[in-house]
């Protein structure tokens, strides 16, 4: 699995189960590598606030992701920086942030949605998974009820 | 909205002279535009380029990580260092675990002090007895009866405190609770004597019991009781008060080998087997008779084998749940082992005949059945390991009773504050002071320290359990009348070995613990005086309003025109329209010369010049300051005062501090506001 040496890992949280696997999958490979990893929470912002607006309840949230998040990397045993970004939508956030880091890896995890009937990735990760100039590893939740076909 | 890219974000208002605000940001963030990889995608980050010292918790809200309290200087970074590897890491509050205790353990950490008392209890009895001679010793086994029931009472009282204190019901509580403040102080008072006693008394016999098994040590007592207490201090204030693991070894050594000495002891007497090595000091000349005073005497002697019977009713919440009732199980463990290992040594010393000298009675007992054999000196090493634990009881107790004192506002609130370990530090240190400075004065001799010690810990005991009587009358629990009544006895029983105590002790020392008790109960008094004056004053009288704003007068000492004054005259500025320039002087030309340099810089800038014809500096100044106040009392008058900071200490010599001497001067007038601007110096 993965030949690359890596250097950069980008991890995207939003305070959701997958979180922890995520950071795992990056912890396993920062730490065969030595690389570091990067966790990222992005507050995704209204169209009719500005960018850059002050969203205490939002930011207070992002605060506690990223704790969180920080305290599962130091159980794990690695390290790694937390940053927090404002967008409209998460996926070009990501995007940018790991081209302009030249991350090597993006590791996120997608909850399990269904379209008419069938699984479908959501706008996010699909963004990602299209326009990310690295590696992408999704991991996605477990199914809630079995599926029975 | 749009921000132009890397543009900090501006919350401050505008300054009273409508200054340039502030980019400063509270929370010390910044926000930088980003674009994204396709044409139009922008998004924001978030930095925090100071997260290594401030935690973002969330908006106004920082936590201050570690890194702060790392000093910048060389020299302090060096101290700072070496207190790491004496004390260990400073641990965040988060970090502060209740160990919650098993039975095993719980016995273990509150029983040594207890059990340790049997290591000298005997001893001090036969001390006494031997005044009358070696046919009075035989009393030993009956006086060793007699306290056997009173820890019988006392156990049993106690654990009616246990069930009814389930989050922890030491003596100054249950006083303070059931009989008020100043019976609640006074078991404080005689609770803080016990603990340090306790810790001189225990070391003192620990390092009797090294020293008889190594005579060569016996000249080095006093210095290696001291290193066992710089030890225990050292070891607390790393935070190694509930860590049951040190414990547990000593102490069930000492439990077990001590049960071997007494049933191999009581074997031997039986069958009629002779000593394996005789053991017989000369004793004293008799200068006493048998006496009811003798008896009693030697009874109260003893009765410090009670001792440290209410620690594990102080310690109801670190056991494991059902907390009363692993307590109450585990106290009851503790009396009957401690009950069995006192009469079984004064049984054995009294019938194996023998005399207290400066060899500890066990260590006597350990060579008269083992002989010096491998199994001597582990009886000798663990009576220390546990005679220094049991003064680690007390490094856990004091400090917290010590936090609580200070907490209700009777001791100075440096008590209540947790060190980097988490651990009361400053109680930790004055335990470790006192208690060597007694070993020191009384040079590491229990037998002298005794008498000091009955008193404090029965007068607790007393007014604990008549604490309880009053807790059953009003509570009225079920079966409240027959706890009432088994705390009741406790309490006269204890009242009376106090009075034996204070009695037959008084003149040998014990007027010192009464005495000393008066005094710290007088202290706590005033010191919760001085605390109930300090909030007083500094209440709020009209709660739910600001204050107005107060009227202001500005005023901007200068000793000379210079970059540190202008700093100062600048700033003042941004606080008020009106500044003034105040010129002490003793020459009128020099306060031309200024006033001019001022006209030119600061034309805007007030000049008041005060003329000191006696040459002094300050005292100009504060009359001025005093008089200003005289024509308006509720005028406060802000001093900026422009200092320069010297790069080194020795150059202090060289200039004459005023600015330093201004401020303190200042800091006892009211409605003075003193505004320090230092301007370093470069070396």
């Amino acid at each position: 699995m993965l030949e690359t040496k890596l250097k950069r890992i980008l991890v995207p949280v939003e305070g959701a189960p997958t979180d922890e696997e995520s950071l795992r999958l990056a912890c396993y490979f920062a730490k065969r590598d030595r690389a570091l990893i990067r966790a990222l929470y992005i507050i995704e912002v209204r169209r009719s606030l500005p960018i850059d607006a002050d969203i205490p309840p939002d930011a207070q949230r992002a605060e506690q992701v990223l704790e969180n998040i920080h305290q599962m990397a130091e159980r794990i045993g690695c390290h790694l920086e937390a940053d927090m970004l404002q967008a409209r939508e998460a996926g070009p956030a990501i995007v940018g942030e790991a081209a302009e880091h030249q991350a090597d890896l993006i590791v996120m995890g997608v909850p399990y949605q269904e379209k008419f009937g069938d699984f479908c990735v959501e706008s996010r990760a699909l963004h990602v998974l299209t326009h990310a100039p690295c590696r992408v590893m999704l991991v996605r939740e477990p199914l809630k009820h079995p599926i029975a076909r | 909205m749009s921000i132009p890219e890397d543009e900090y974000r501006v919350q401050t208002d505008a300054g009273p002279n409508g200054q340039e605000p502030s980019t400063v940001n509270l929370d010390l963030t910044r926000q930088e535009l980003r674009r994204g990889t396709r044409a139009g995608d922008r998004y924001v980050r978030v930095v925090r380029p100071y997260e290594h010292l401030f935690q973002r918790v969330g908006p106004g809200y920082l936590r201050a990580t570690e890194e702060v309290s790392e000093p910048k200087t060389r020299f302090g970074r060096i101290l700072f260092k070496l207190r790491h590897i004496l004390i260990g890491q400073p641990l965040p509050t988060s970090a502060e675990i209740h160990e919650r205790l098993t039975k095993v353990k719980a016995l273990a950490i509150f029983a040594s002090d207890a059990m340790s008392s049997v290591a000298y209890a005997t001893e001090e009895i036969l001390f006494v007895l031997i005044l009358a001679g070696t046919g009075a010793l035989g009393y030993s086994v009956y006086i060793s009866l007699a306290i056997g029931l009173l820890l019988f009472v006392v156990a049993y009282s106690y654990r009616q405190t246990v069930f009814s204190y389930p989050s922890g019901g030491g003596s100054y509580i249950v006083s303070k609770d059931n009989l008020g403040v100043m019976p609640g102080l006074i078991a404080a008072a005689a609770l803080m004597i016990d603990y340090v006693l306790t810790v001189s008394v225990s070391v003192s016999a620990g390092t009797a019991a090294l020293t008889s098994a190594f005579e060569v040590l016996r000249p080095y007592t006093v210095i290696i009781a001291l290193f066992f207490v710089l030890i225990m201090v050292v070891g607390n204030l790393r935070g190694i008060r509930e860590s049951g693991n040190i414990f547990a070894l000593p102490t069930y050594i000492f439990i077990v080998s001590l049960a071997v000495l007494i049933v191999v002891g009581l074997f031997r007497y039986f069958i009629g087997l002779p000593p394996v090595e005789a053991v017989h000091y000369a004793p004293p000349p008799a200068q006493d008779t048998v006496s009811v005073w003798l008896i009693l005497t030697a009874f109260s002697a003893g009765s410090v084998a009670a001792s440290g019977t209410e620690a594990i009713s102080n310690g109801v919440p670190a056991f494991k749940p059902p907390e009363s009732k692993n307590a109450a199980t585990t106290l009851t463990v503790m009396a009957v082992i401690l009950g069995v290992f006192f009469l079984g040594i004064s049984f054995l010393a009294s019938h194996f005949n023998l005399i207290p000298s400066e060899e500890t009675i066990i260590s006597q007992l350990g060579r008269v059945i083992f002989g010096k054999s491998w199994f001597y000196y582990l009886v000798q090493f663990s009576t220390m390991a546990i005679l220094v634990l049991a003064a680690n009881t007390s490094f856990a107790d004091f400090p917290r009773l010590s936090s609580i004192l200070a907490r209700d506002g009777f001791m100075p609130h440096q008590f209540a504050f947790r060190g980097d370990r988490l651990a009361f530090s400053y109680g930790i240190v004055a335990l470790g002071i006192i208690a060597g400075l007694l070993i020191f004065l009384f040079q590491g001799d229990t037998h002298l320290l005794i008498p000091l010690y009955a008193v404090g810990v029965f007068l607790a005991f007393t007014m604990s359990q008549a604490g309880m009587v009053l807790h059953h009358r009003r509570v009225r629990e079920a079966g409240w009348q027959r706890n009432m009544i088994i705390n009741g006895f406790g309490a006269l029983l204890t009242f009376i070995v106090l009075a034996i105590a204070i009695v037959t002790k008084f003149i040998h020392g014990a007027w010192v613990t009464v005495l000393l008790i008066a005094l710290l109960v007088v202290l706590f008094l005033l010191v919760s005086r001085h605390y109930r004056a300090v909030a007083t004053q500094l209440a709020l009288q009209v709660k739910g309003k600001p204050m107005p704003p107060p009227r202001q007068v500005l005023l901007v000492p200068l000793g000379d025109l210079n970059l540190p004054s202008a700093r100062a005259l600048s700033f003042a500025h941004s606080l008020s329209r009106q500044v003034n320039a105040i010129y002490v002087t003793n020459t009128p030309e020099a306060a031309k010369d200024l006033a001019e340099k001022l006209k030119e810089f600061a034309p805007d800038v007030k000049l008041v010049v005060l003329e000191s014809p006696f040459r002094s500096l300050l005292d100009p100044l504060l009359s001025y300051i005093d008089a200003l106040h005289q024509e308006d009392k509720d005028v406060y008058i802000t001093v900026v005062i422009p200092e320069f900071v010297i790069a080194h200490w020795w150059e202090r010599l060289l200039h004459n501090g005023t600015a330093e001497r201004l401020k303190r001067a200042l800091k006892s007038r009211p409605n003075v506001a003193v505004v320090d601007l230092p301007y370093q110096l470069h070396s």
